[in-house]
């Protein structure tokens, strides 16, 4: 789009008339006084001289020379140009237009100034005081209900619409910037409030930005207007109502006082004798008569206080003291005073006094709920802990220190996650941080119940907790913190595990029932059967042999389900503190036979845990259980090396761990039933289900774990956790 | 039913076999009996004789516990194996089990003819050859 350019051409005669004129804009409005411009003179046109001013000179010059400048505006610059022509008596074609440069400033002075007029803000500039010549934006006018060509801008007509109140002062303040005007450079900026007519009469307190400078040696002061009567009654309204707080203050029983500190005279407030229940006459009206009507025991106190604030040049100081009144009844004040000095000096004291009699005792009322609150959360047997948003622990009460094996108040101001402590899982798996109740609550923002934790102190010792958590929410439903509450469940912990045991034992007891006892007996029913039915005496030898053979195994079976039955917590009267290496010698020497025929070899280290507090009865019983395990098993490709190592567990057990190098158990078929029982107790047969089911029995009756990893033809290690 | 059948006993215990070879020649019935201790060596044989062109066994009497496999493992192999045979066996559990489980987990194999707990005597092998010629 080609850019446009404002112009408007006067076409002059000899005498600098303007007979007629050409435009594209209306926007030379502003530029001339009039509405319509044609036969006028030239400097009747323009309400700027320095517009006509250079056409008048050229006339007169007669030179009949084309003639160009640039005439400077507030915001915009002009070109103008004289072109002589010769068309009946016009002898000149007089051209203003902006120029390309100023057009762009002028697309922002309207950007501006919109901006502006939209913010209630008027624009206005001094441009040369000497010659009294000033631009108002339209907003200005439109502040003062006028329109553009009422009012002339300047000082005069300023002056004018000032309020009479304001006229001396705005005087003085214009005269003191003559008399200072050598001493103006880039000021800085100053506020003027001042209160103007308006087109319809009324006053209106308008605020004036004003700012100097010095453009091409004249005088410029430009600033902003701002329409600040609304502000202003509010401030009128303001000050009024301090009046009437006045009023209020004696509603809220409060007295005033003033101490004139140099004639020592003390000043009160009616309402104040009424608080003090002092008459009027009665009053000494001096610092030391204040003091007197305070009881004896608080003077001091009181004296001390406002001395004290005097001596380190304090402002303010507040207190609270009590009275006796005449009737023997004891009212307590609250006082607030405020020093004003005088060359260092205190000078004057005032202030107020309060009647808090009321107050005080619903404070105390207060102060005793949360008192008994304190009692009842701290009296609690459950683990309370408030954590805020950085999970930081904010309170607690004595039970969730006590319970994680701290000292009361310890936690407050620590992280959740703080402490030498370990945090496991169930299944004694490490407890990951982020997973704490706690935490995921302030994470999440949701609740989490009855999460199941064991905590190892620091002293070692294992807890069991059971904690909720739940978000603190604030009024508006944001989450400001979360609440964890913890018991310890550790008793019933341990019970529970205890009984689970027990109910997998006594699973595994019916089903050697179901499958061990019934086998043995429904072959017996068919063998009897058959010996009796058969007339093939070969045959009836044969289902006698099988007879005998039956009821011998179902007798050891019987042996065994008996033995296993032995195998309880109860029964064990042999727990005491023995060696491994011992256990392990006397082991070896049982089992010697098997192990030279299999020239097994021995890796044996009980460095990492060289005792443990158990029924030596069960330790041989598992070593010979899980040696001789590891010879039966052995690879025939290779000479049976077997590994025998113990150590603590991170959670500070004693393992025991026995590896072999042998054959190996394919564990995705067989790892439940490898420690299971398989129907048959022959002795002579497959016997690993009869040995590691008595083995893993005797384990848990302990309170340990077993476990199994192998690799077919590398290896199998049998890992036992005790308690 | 033929009687001449290939018939195969997975069971580890020797006295249930014993009895069960006896129970045939009560019946006085010329069938091929094939006695396997566990689940693997009745497998090896299945897929020996799949390879070798052999016809399968047409009748199983299955054990449950058995140790290195065990009859529910030995169902889900089979079931593989036989996906395509046109003639699958009649397939028998035969345990002393008598744990409700045990009976609902053999509900859930299609292979499965039917749950008999011991002792299981020659006249019930009589009724299960008849009822399969049926």
């Amino acid at each position: 789009m080609p850019q446009t350019i404002d112009f408007l051409t006067l076409y002059v005669n000899k005498l600098g008339i303007c007979e007629y004129a050409d435009s594209n804009t209306t926007l030379f409005e502003g530029l001339t006084t009039k509405k319509s411009i044609e036969d006028i003179h030239v400097d009747q046109l323009f309400k700027e001289s320095k517009f006509y001013a250079p056409i008048v000179t050229w006339l007169q010059r007669d030179t009949n020379e084309f003639w160009e400048d640039i005439i400077e505006d507030v915001f915009k610059s002009f070109v103008v140009s004289i072109q002589p022509i010769k068309i009946n008596t016009i002898v000149a074609a007089v051209t203003i237009r902006t120029s390309i440069i100023t057009r762009k400033l002028d697309q922002l002075k309207y950007q501006y100034e919109s901006a502006l007029e939209n913010a209630n803000v008027g624009l206005w500039v001094w441009i040369d005081v000497d010659k009294d010549q000033s631009w108002w934006s339209d907003s200005f006018y439109e502040l003062l209900g006028y329109e553009i060509d009422e009012i002339n801008p300047g000082v005069e007509a300023f002056s004018k619409l000032i309020h009479p109140e304001q006229i001396e002062d705005f005087t003085a303040i214009m005269k003191s910037f003559y008399e200072r005007q050598a001493n103006y450079q880039n000021s800085n900026q100053t506020n003027l409030e001042i209160k103007m007519r308006t087109k319809s009469g009324s006053y209106k307190y308008l605020l004036f930005t004003a700012k100097f400078a010095k453009v091409n040696n004249a005088i410029r002061f430009s600033g902003t207007v701002v329409d600040i009567d609304l502000l202003k009654k509010i401030e009128i309204e303001l000050q009024q109502r301090d009046e009437q707080l006045q009023l209020s203050m004696e509603a809220a029983n409060m007295g005033t006082w003033t101490w004139k500190i140099d004639s020592n005279e003390v000043i009160w407030s009616d309402h104040l004798f009424e608080i003090f229940e002092v008459e009027k006459n009665c009053f000494g009206g001096k610092f030391g008569s204040f003091l007197k009507i305070i009881s004896k025991e608080e003077r001091i106190f009181v004296k001390e206080t406002i001395e004290n604030t005097m001596l380190q040049c304090e402002t303010h100081f507040s207190f609270k003291h009590s009275i006796t009144c005449p009737d023997l009844s004891q009212k307590i004040l609250f006082s607030k005073g405020e020093i004003f000095y005088k060359k260092g000096k205190p000078h004057r004291m005032m202030g107020i006094v309060l009647d808090i009699t009321k107050e005080n005792s619903l404070q105390k009322l207060l102060e005793q709920t949360q008192e008994r609150y304190k009692i009842v959360f701290e009296s609690m047997t459950e683990g309370v802990l408030i954590v805020d948003m950085n999970e930081t622990i904010v309170d607690h009460n004595i039970a969730a220190a006590k319970i994680v094996g701290y000292e009361d108040d310890m936690l407050i101001g620590e992280e959740l996650t703080y402490g030498d402590g370990v945090a496991i899982k169930e299944d004694f798996s490490n407890f990951p941080t982020e997973d704490f109740p706690g935490i995921k609550t302030i994470r999440t923002g949701k609740g989490f119940r009855n999460v199941a934790l064991g905590w190892i102190k620091t002293s070692k010792e294992l807890v069991w907790l059971s904690i909720n958590s739940e978000p603190i929410l604030d009024q508006q439903g944001m989450q400001i913190g979360a609440v964890c509450t913890y018991i310890d469940i550790t008793e019933r912990y341990t019970a529970i595990s205890k009984l689970k045991m027990k109910n997998r034992q006594l699973e595994d007891f019916a089903h050697i029932t179901s499958h061990n006892l019934r086998s043995p007996i429904s072959n017996l029913s068919i063998l009897l059967d058959y010996y009796e039915t058969s007339t093939s005496e070969g045959d009836r030898k044969e289902y006698f042999e099988n007879l005998k053979h039956v009821s011998t195994t179902l007798l050891s079976t019987i042996q065994v389900l008996a033995e296993s039955l032995k195998i309880q917590k109860d029964f064990i009267d042999d727990e005491c503190e023995i060696s491994f290496q011992e256990v392990l010698n006397n082991v070896l020497k049982l089992l010697s036979g098997q192990i030279k025929e299999a020239n097994a070899s021995f890796d044996i280290d009980f460095e990492g845990c060289k005792s443990i507090t158990y029924s030596k009865t069960y330790l041989e019983s598992i070593f010979i259980n899980l040696i001789s395990n590891a010879i039966k098993y052995r690879s025939k490709s290779r000479q049976p090396i077997i590994q025998v190592r113990t150590s603590y567990s991170e959670q500070q057990q004693p393992t025991l761990t026995v590896t072999d190098n042998g054959v190996g158990i394919d564990l995705s078929k067989n790892k439940e039933k490898i420690f299971g029982l398989y129907k048959t107790f022959h002795a002579n047969k497959d016997s690993r289900g009869v040995g590691l089911y008595m083995t893993k029995r005797q384990i848990e009756t302990l309170g340990g774990t077993i476990s199994v990893s192998s690799q077919i033809d590398v290896g199998t290690t049998f890992t036992v956790q005790f308690k | 039913m033929k009687d001449k059948a290939r018939i195969y006993i997975i069971d580890d215990d020797e006295i249930f076999q014993f009895i069960t070879r006896k129970s045939f020649e009560r019946l006085d019935r010329k069938d091929e009996l094939f006695f396997f201790l566990n689940g693997e060596d009745a497998l090896r044989s299945i897929k020996d004789s799949i390879a070798s062109g052999i016809e399968l066994p047409e009748l199983i009497f299955l054990d449950i516990n058995m140790p290195i496999m065990d009859g529910w493992d030995f169902l889900t192999e089979l079931q593989v194996l036989i996906d395509s045979a046109v003639n699958k066996p009649n397939i028998y559990m035969v345990s002393s089990s008598i744990d409700d489980k045990d009976l609902i987990k053999s509900k859930k194999y299609s292979m499965i003819k039917d749950y008999i707990v011991k002792p299981i005597k020659d006249v019930h092998i009589k009724e299960i050859l008849t009822s399969l010629e049926a």
